[in-house]
């Protein structure tokens, strides 16, 4: 962990207008609660695992996904990544947690198998240039020159949907947001789902997928670009397009 | 660049650390609701938006984009899936071995 990191955490009191909407994603509590399942799983306890399942499942393939050629190879990978977690919660030493560990395997295994079918995975999509505008606003949304260079020109306009539940309630929203996912490259996606489907803390994403903190941020803050650009997109009455 | 953790990332020399450019604001969206910008970068972006709607709406966006995504539905594995795994689960028990 970067020991600085804490130190520029944002003063919470500090936010006028809208201190609910913005204010930081909670760093999960990992420790008490992964011990815990840890127990349960190591004494069979098939409801702990069939919910570790259940959270889990649907992210770890498109994850997976995003390393190899098709569908039923992610779910061949996810399938192994879940008998390697069966085969070794014995020997699971707790050095990180148990996500954490999880993940790992998911990876691993994900990229084995790219590197096997080679043909299908281009590798550089993990690698996002960290410099450029690249996948950011729009540059042609903002005035160009003058005065006004860097202010908004096509400003964002506020949604009527001021909350998740409204926004996933909205149908077209929702499909927009899901397809944008689908869409991501591999790199932006992982980052995505890692930490806001997920709720891995930076951290742990960063150990996962060796990476440094600062990629993760550029990797993470276009994605949720990518994936608000779809949802104002299907607000404003356009067809999907990512 | 975006002003961030470490002298890595560090604000541009030219860029002003308050008065930011609106283009400037968006480009630190994930850094703030992260809590990874440095104390000045957040008075000014804080500053920025206390008096830029469009900015406060981006904000906003970007805020309840990442909110809406934890709470996507996500579909669970197949039935057979489901059942091979369980029987793996209870076949790796050590105890009765």
């Amino acid at each position: 962990m970067n020991a600085s990191a804490t130190a520029y955490a944002l003063p919470l009191g500090a936010w006028p207008l809208t201190v609910r909407a913005v204010r930081p994603a909670k760093e999960p509590e990992v420790s008490r609660s992964d011990t815990r399942l840890l127990a349960r799983l190591r004494q069979r306890d098939m409801d702990a695992f069939e919910e570790l399942v259940r959270e889990h499942h649907a992210t770890l393939i498109r994850v997976a996904m995003g390393y190899v050629a098709d569908r039923d190879a992610a779910e061949e990978v996810v399938q192994d990544t879940w008998l390697a977690v069966i085969g070794g919660l014995d020997r699971f030493e707790g050095r990180s947690s148990l996500r954490t560990w999880l993940w790992s395997i998911l990876v691993h295994k994900a990229k084995d198998r790219g590197v096997r079918e080679k043909r299908h995975v281009n590798f550089s999509q993990f690698e996002p240039q960290d410099d450029g505008d690249d996948d950011e606003v729009d540059p042609a949304r903002f005035h160009l020159c003058g005065e006004l260079a860097g202010s908004w020109a096509l400003p964002p306009q506020p949604w009527d949907e001021r909350t998740p539940e409204r926004l996933l309630a909205n149908k077209q929203a929702a499909a927009a947001m899901s397809a944008a996912i689908e869409e991501l490259p591999g790199g932006l996606r992982e980052a995505l789902l890692l930490r806001d489907v997920e709720g891995l803390a930076s951290e742990e994403i960063c150990a996962i997928l060796d990476i440094t903190e600062a990629n993760l941020y550029v990797r993470l803050h276009r994605a949720r670009e990518r994936v608000r650009r779809a949802v104002e997109r299907s607000l404003e009455g356009c067809p999907l397009q990512v | 660049m975006y002003a961030t953790l470490g002298s890595e990332l560090a604000l541009p020399k030219h860029a002003p650390r308050a008065g930011l450019t609106c283009k400037e604001a968006t480009r630190r969206a994930t850094l703030f609701l992260e809590g990874r910008l440095h104390a000045a970068d957040t008075a000014a972006l804080e500053a920025h938006v206390a008096s830029c709607a469009s900015c406060q709406a981006y904000l906003d966006q970007i805020a309840l984009v990442r909110d809406a995504l934890r709470r996507l539905p996500s579909e669970s594995p197949s039935q057979a899936l489901r059942k091979m795994l369980r029987q793996a689960f209870v076949q790796n028990d050590p105890s009765k071995s």
